[in-house]
């Protein structure tokens, strides 16, 4: 059941990730056409971005433990004293991210008010550009368990 | 065309708020041990904080969104603000554990 949970939640991620590049994409060619289809992306995406949360954080309270006593004694502690301090605390601000763009994408028409559509390609990028740099923490630290076992 | 709607802006802002005060939270919660073993008398503290960031979020928003003053943001002035916060939170949220 944990290994199940540990991959469902970088699953759910990379689907927040592409839903959310999905989303940059339709924002550079804004018009009535693909109002629908951005607003049911951004939708998407914050779905995905919960289920991540809950999925990887059921998994951070009731596992890591003894993940976190492995990596603390083997050769990259740092995985564990920066890496996941930092990825548990930095996703908060992916989540409430992902969580902002259905708000905008409802109530404004991206393709006539342009200081909308900068808020919604400026926030899709730091939702992506902050997700990839999760994924990337989780690689490090499983590689952090592996080399420690 | 670039002013947003008020429930756009208000809940931008909120979103603005809410990444620094978790930011504020982190570092809070780690230097200050009575704060710590408080959120964890409630539940793990990666949920109390979760919890606490997520209401923020969304009761912030409700209320500002509510407030005509909204009306008046521009959209990409938003984005810069909300561009900057992120990248000092992040930044900090780094900082603070390579320090600590």
């Amino acid at each position: 059941m944990d290994k199940l949970i540990l991959l469902i939640h970088p699953t759910t991620g990379a689907l927040a990730i592409l839903s959310t590049v999905w989303i940059f994409v339709e924002a550079l060619n804004a018009s009535a056409r693909n109002r629908a289809r951005l607003l049911w992306a951004s939708i998407f995406g914050a779905v995905m971005m919960t289920v991540t949360a809950i999925a990887g954080g059921y998994w951070y309270v009731t596992y890591y433990v003894a993940d976190k006593a492995t990596i603390l004694a083997g050769p990259w502690p740092i995985a564990h004293t920066l890496v996941m301090e930092a990825k548990e605390h930095i996703f908060f601000i992916t989540l409430i991210l992902s969580f902002l763009l259905p708000f905008i994408i409802s109530r404004e028409d991206l393709a006539v008010n342009r200081g909308a559509r900068i808020l919604v390609l400026v926030t899709s990028a730091l939702v992506i550009l902050s997700a990839f740099a999760i994924e990337g923490a989780g690689a490090f630290i499983a590689m952090a368990v592996r080399i420690s076992l | 065309m670039n002013n947003l709607s008020a429930k756009t802006a208000g809940y931008t802002i909120a979103a603005i708020i809410a990444i620094i005060a978790n930011t504020l939270l982190v570092i809070a919660k780690e230097t200050n041990p009575a704060l710590l073993a408080a959120m964890k008398s409630i539940a793990h503290h990666w949920v109390v904080q979760s919890v606490v960031i997520v209401l923020l979020f969304f009761l912030l928003g409700l209320i500002l969104s509510k407030w005509p003053a909204m009306r008046h943001f521009n959209g990409t002035f938003l984005a810069l603000v909300l561009t900057l916060a992120t990248v000092v939170a992040g930044i900090g949220i780094v900082g603070f554990f390579f320090f600590a």
